[in-house]
């Protein structure tokens, strides 16, 4: 069930990712969903389908594509028209959705399938988490991204097929930690720091700490380009770019460094485009819901710096104006 | 002129389908007759009369010497990888197929459906006004040799 303070955080960041002319990347799954219902109503005979439909629209005064490639939109207007009755065609449209799933997700068991709880919205959040796993795992190398996420396991994900040393090879990857791994999970190449380690005693100002972090790039980088020669003919079909991501940037705002927030998402975004390195930064969103409108305001300024954005529950990657 | 049928002939035994599966995933200089012939253990007539049948069935072509996939081979290979997907799933398929939700409504179900909507006035209008095809559609209801319309025919 999602919670009332869930759906205000999303509304939140939907409506200002809208005003920053932020745009969602076209969807496999809801094209899969609009076809698995127009298969269904075909079933009805034409002019029974084109009525059904024109009604359903009327009824909230939605367009054919809302309606068509929003299940709960759908389902609310049918059984506003057919209470229980409609009940076949949405058994109907499960049917072909989960048959889709079954093609695509190598991971999905016969119990996931005969689970009744799983139902069509369930269906095309696993079809989004694999299309936003895969946009994941083919990120160029001059891309900067900003994951907006509210469930740890969602960050887990994407941070692992970031990493993913099938796609990325021997190159090199680093990652700005909140704290230090109780166990050693980077069993990759992975040169991290933390983002204490990036306010030395007596340089805390917002110079000091992009000094460091823009050193530690460097290192990170340098050590990439000479490993890349030596592996070349080794890895012709990986990603031959450096990887550095951020676990949680919102340590910057709860920590009191407001204003230098701004300035290290903007060095990044610089590494991103001047030395082809590829920047993931994850935002945990539960942490900041009961912001002040200033410091609401600076994380705005800092989103938007990024190319895209990936928010969680359900995964739906954004793509931002060419800047 | 090739037909769906030649297609399916020409790969329809295992090493016909291997022999096209190697070639589209070989190297295209590892793709000669000499070099396929070793990796595959083929004989050279069950090597020539299936290659043979694959160039006939417009799947492969030879180019300097090499084999490799014409544009319509790369489709069908295409269409081959799908359908080992299918049967490399199977179970899973079979495991909705047993979920009780036919592929077609139950005629109860359909009625009961079709009734809802004849009841609702504000279907009923514009059912009435798409009458000439309405009327259509329950004679076609009627005919037991009837079939759901397709999609493209509804959005044409």
């Amino acid at each position: 069930m999602v919670s009332e303070k869930q759906l205000k955080s999303d509304f939140q960041y939907l409506t200002f990712l809208d005003e920053s002319g932020y745009l969602p990347v076209a969807c496999n799954a809801e094209d899969l969903l609009c076809k698995s219902i127009m298969n269904t109503l075909a079933r009805l005979g034409k002019s029974y389908c084109i009525a059904l439909l024109q009604n359903m629209r009327s009824l909230d005064g939605l367009s054919e594509n809302e309606l068509l490639t929003n299940y709960d939109l759908f389902e609310k207007s049918l059984y506003s028209i057919l209470g229980k009755t409609g009940q076949p065609i949405l058994r109907s449209i499960k049917r072909e959705m989960l048959t889709n799933l079954v093609m695509t997700d190598p991971s999905i068991t016969i119990k996931d399938i005969l689970n009744s709880r799983l139902g069509v919205k369930g269906i095309m959040n696993e079809m989004k988490e694999l299309e936003t796993l895969e946009f994941i795992s083919k990120i160029r190398a001059d891309e900067h991204i900003a994951l907006l996420y509210q469930n740890e396991l969602s960050k887990n994900k994407i941070l692992s097929k970031f990493f993913d040393p099938h796609t990325t090879g021997r190159v090199s990857k680093g990652m700005l930690l909140v704290k230090k791994p109780d166990n050693d999970f980077c069993d990759f190449r992975c040169t991290n720091i933390l983002y204490e380690e990036l306010l030395s005693q007596d340089n805390r100002t917002k110079h000091g700490i992009t000094k460091i972090l823009s050193d530690w790039i460097a290192k990170l980088h340098s050590s990439n380009r000479s490993e890349k020669e030596q592996f070349e003919e080794e890895e012709e079909n990986t990603i031959q770019t450096t990887r550095i991501a951020e676990e949680d940037a919102t340590w910057w705002l709860r920590n009191g460094f407001d204003h230098e927030i701004i300035s290290i998402e903007k060095l990044l975004h610089k590494d991103t485009q001047e030395n082809n390195i590829s920047v993931l930064c994850a935002f945990d969103r539960s942490k900041i819901s009961n912001i002040d409108n200033d410091k609401n305001a600076i994380i705005k300024t800092t989103i938007a710096v990024h190319e895209y954005v990936i928010l969680d529950e359900p995964f739906r990657v954004y793509k931002g104006k060419k800047k | 002129m090739v037909s769906v049928v030649d297609i399916l002939a020409a790969i329809s035994d295992d090493k016909s389908l291997l022999l096209f599966k190697t070639i589209a995933l070989s190297d295209i200089e590892s793709n000669s007759s000499d070099t396929l012939l070793g990796i595959l253990h083929f004989t050279r007539k069950q090597y020539y009369s299936r290659m043979y049948k694959l160039a006939k069935a417009g799947l492969v072509l030879k180019k300097n010497g090499k084999y490799l996939l014409t544009n319509m081979g790369r489709i069908v290979y295409d269409a081959q990888t799908t359908l080992e997907k299918v049967v490399g799933n199977y179970w899973k398929l079979k495991a909705v197929d047993a979920l009780e939700m036919s592929d077609e409504f139950q005629v109860e179900e359909y009625d009961k459906i079709i009734n809802a909507l004849i009841d609702n006035e504000q279907l009923k209008d514009q059912l009435s006004k798409s009458h000439s095809s309405l009327s259509k559609d329950l004679q076609a209801r009627s005919s037991s040799s009837y079939q759901s319309p397709r999609i493209s025919e509804i959005y044409t």
